[in-house]
């Protein structure tokens, strides 16, 4: 049975209150989720109250100077600040988002709440460990195979072959699709997750690939691909405005497509 | 141990079924809008005919087909959907294939339950055989 409540040594407690120094302006509460797996018996939330106007206007700012200036202890990752690399997706006010590209003041709550990426395992406080969605992202073999020789020059697409490519191409594999997904909660080890069902159909709507019929077969799983219920939490919460939703639905829709050709399973 | 590999590298192996399935819970949702309607519409049109009124209606070939269909239809959609929430919530095999054999037990025996009521009333008997109830 999946777990609906959390498990012990799980659950937070009340941590560390970082005030702000008298006299401060603007002051924003942030409620922070701390957890060292190596030291700490259960996670807990610190929180932290910053002046807005001493830090620039987006979450990961704020982010950056409690590190800096108040409580160097908490882990994130981060590394471009606008929204390509994909490094600092946390749940942010109870939705998966990038720090980077939230502006704090765009969190309703009187108190922003900063968790890591639900149901993945925590390496450090708002750290994830994303081997699994790596691999499930490897397992699709995200490349162009094509049966024609290599060309001399590029391969060529017409501009309405290429416009298919919109909306896929943009992942930059943040996980927050996957990880907002409840059914990726309660199936990640076979469930292949929207961000990796996105990133195949990227492949398979390509033209210039010729592996549509075997990447299908490798999808056609009740749990790798059919785990899907169109729930579209994974389209709510793309930072990069994408619906892998719609390439999942694609995809089944090509499954049961008379031009499929499927091989049987060796 | 011989036979393919269920798992590399912890990503599943496809199992090359799943797109069937699929077509199969759409197909049958899609016979069963019009089917739901007419029985809909069938149990308010019974509700003033009166015992005799509702023995006359089974005796009607059509009726009776319909409704076999809808309740097979019905109890095989059923069992698809039960089977989606099994494989979706309960991970333990055991658990699962255990819950799952039941859900199909009570399905057919629903299903023989149902067309064996069904016959009777359109071949103009009972409900009941006879020596069993009133």
């Amino acid at each position: 049975m999946v777990q609906l409540t959390l498990p012990k040594g799980s659950k937070p407690t009340t941590g560390k209150v970082h005030k702000a120094p008298a006299g401060a302006k603007n002051v924003k509460t942030y409620k922070v989720y701390r957890y060292d797996p190596e030291v700490d018996a259960d996670p807990r939330w610190d929180v932290y109250e910053v002046s807005a106007d001493d830090h620039g206007p987006m979450l990961l700012d704020a982010l950056i100077h409690i590190k800096n200036e108040i409580d160097p202890t908490l882990a994130f990752r981060r590394s471009c600040r606008e929204g390509i690399c994909g490094s600092c997706s946390m749940n942010i006010d109870g939705r998966n988002t990038l720090a980077c590209t939230k502006g704090w003041d765009e969190c309703s709550s009187s108190t922003i709440a900063i968790a890591p990426l639900p149901h993945q395992p925590v390496v450090k406080d708002l750290v994830t460990d994303l081997t699994l969605f790596y691999a499930q992202y490897d397992s699709i073999q995200p490349y162009l195979q094509s049966d024609e020789p290599d060309p001399e020059k590029e391969r060529l697409q017409t501009p309405e072959e290429r416009s298919k490519l919109d909306g896929l191409y943009e992942c930059i594999l943040c996980a927050c699709c996957s990880t907002s997904c409840p059914s990726y909660w309660w199936n990640q080890t076979e469930y292949l997750g929207p961000a990796a069902l996105l990133q195949s159909y990227r492949w398979i709507a390509d033209s210039r690939d010729d592996a549509t019929d075997k990447r299908l077969d490798d999808l056609e799983d009740p749990f790798k691909l059919y785990r899907c219920h169109t729930i579209m939490n994974c389209a709510q919460v793309c930072p990069k405005g994408l619906n892998p939703a719609k390439a999942i639905a694609e995809t089944k829709k090509l499954m049961v497509s008379p031009s499929r050709k499927k091989t049987e399973a060796v | 141990m011989s036979g393919p590999k269920r798992f590399i590298n912890d990503v599943k192996v496809s199992e090359r079924h799943g797109a069937g399935e699929w077509l199969q819970e759409r197909l049958s949702s899609l016979i069963l809008i019009p089917l739901t309607l007419w029985g809909l519409w069938s149990g308010w049109a019974l509700s003033g005919a009166g015992y005799d009124g509702a023995l006359a209606w089974f005796r009607s070939p059509v009726n009776a087909t319909l409704l076999a269909a809808t309740l097979l239809i019905s109890l095989w959609h059923m069992n698809m959907g039960l089977k989606v929430i099994v494989d979706d919530y309960i991970h333990r095999p055991a658990s699962r294939g255990a819950l799952l054999g039941l859900i199909g037990l009570v399905c057919v025996v629903s299903a023989a339950a149902g067309v064996f009521f069904i016959v009777r009333l359109a071949l103009g008997s009972a409900p009941l055989p006879a020596g069993l109830g009133a």
